[in-house]
């Protein structure tokens, strides 16, 4: 795949940690940061799809508020679990305001 | 008639759902740090910057107020960003009793700082107004909050779920 180069500016103290990780793996900069982006992307893909997951067997009920904080972390999961009543708060107080208007 | 104070996650949801030619009775108040971000966003080539552009040029047909926060007080969480912060400001110091955000991530913040004086709600409580006041169909609103689901990436369960109170 072609490789297109992006110029990102990095903080001199924390260049020399850098080289210094490339260096001690036999690799660019270049390449490090590569791998390391590439791998960040990944886990993050991986944990999004199993966020999507989780939250369907919760919704579900085929797992407990318990296991399913334990899966994604509480404060992402009290996140969700807080965006669902918000979503549903949302709809009630808009069908409320609406009858109102009438 | 309806005031509500909206961040700008929520407005450019609404603009991508093409809502505002229908909430004529609704007024928007948004603090100055807002508008800032939608002029940085319109500059970005893709929906949300074509979106915020919308937003932009049509602030007083849309019923879009900007306005001043008297106190610059910036609340002091990770979890909400300036725009966020001067939104509660804004609703506290005018006592509007509603935000919406569609930024989940800053829903709790909000809710924590709003010392129950503001409900935090996300853009779907738009169509929903509006559905229950006979200006759209159910079929409409149905479309409009799938629109902006899709957009912002929700999880499917969690906003079909919300639409089974339209039924």
């Amino acid at each position: 795949m072609e490789k297109v180069p992006v110029t990102v500016k990095f903080e001199s103290r924390f260049l020399s940690i850098l080289d210094k990780m490339a260096h001690e793996r036999f690799e660019t900069r270049s390449e490090l940061i590569r791998d390391i982006t590439r791998t960040s992307i990944q886990t993050a893909l991986e944990q999004r799809k199993l966020k999507e997951i989780s939250i369907d067997k919760w919704m579900n009920n085929e797992i407990t508020t318990t296991e399913f904080k334990d899966i994604i972390g509480r404060t992402e999961a009290e996140e969700v679990i807080l965006f669902r009543k918000t979503m549903k708060n949302s709809i009630i107080e808009g069908l409320k305001i609406g009858k109102e208007w009438k | 008639m309806e005031v509500i104070v909206a961040d700008t996650s929520a407005l450019i949801s609404l603009a991508i759902s093409d809502i505002f030619k229908y909430s004529k009775l609704i007024y928007f108040k948004i603090p100055k740090e807002v508008y800032r971000e939608l002029n940085l966003i319109k500059h970005y080539k893709d929906k949300d910057g074509n979106n915020a552009k919308r937003i932009l040029k049509n602030l007083k047909a849309w019923n879009i107020e900007v306005l001043n926060v008297i106190e610059k007080q910036l609340f002091n969480n990770p979890l909400i960003d300036p725009g966020e912060a001067e939104c509660l400001n804004l609703a506290l110091e005018n006592n509007i009793s509603k935000i919406i955000t569609d930024d989940m991530k800053s829903i709790p913040g909000l809710n924590d700082l709003s010392e129950n004086r503001v409900s935090i709600y996300t853009s779907i409580l738009i169509p929903a107004i509006l559905y229950s006041a006979g200006v759209l169909s159910k079929k409409k609103v149905k479309q409009i909050i799938i629109q902006i689901s899709k957009h912002r990436q929700w999880n499917d369960k969690l906003f079909r779920e919300s639409m089974e109170f339209l039924e």
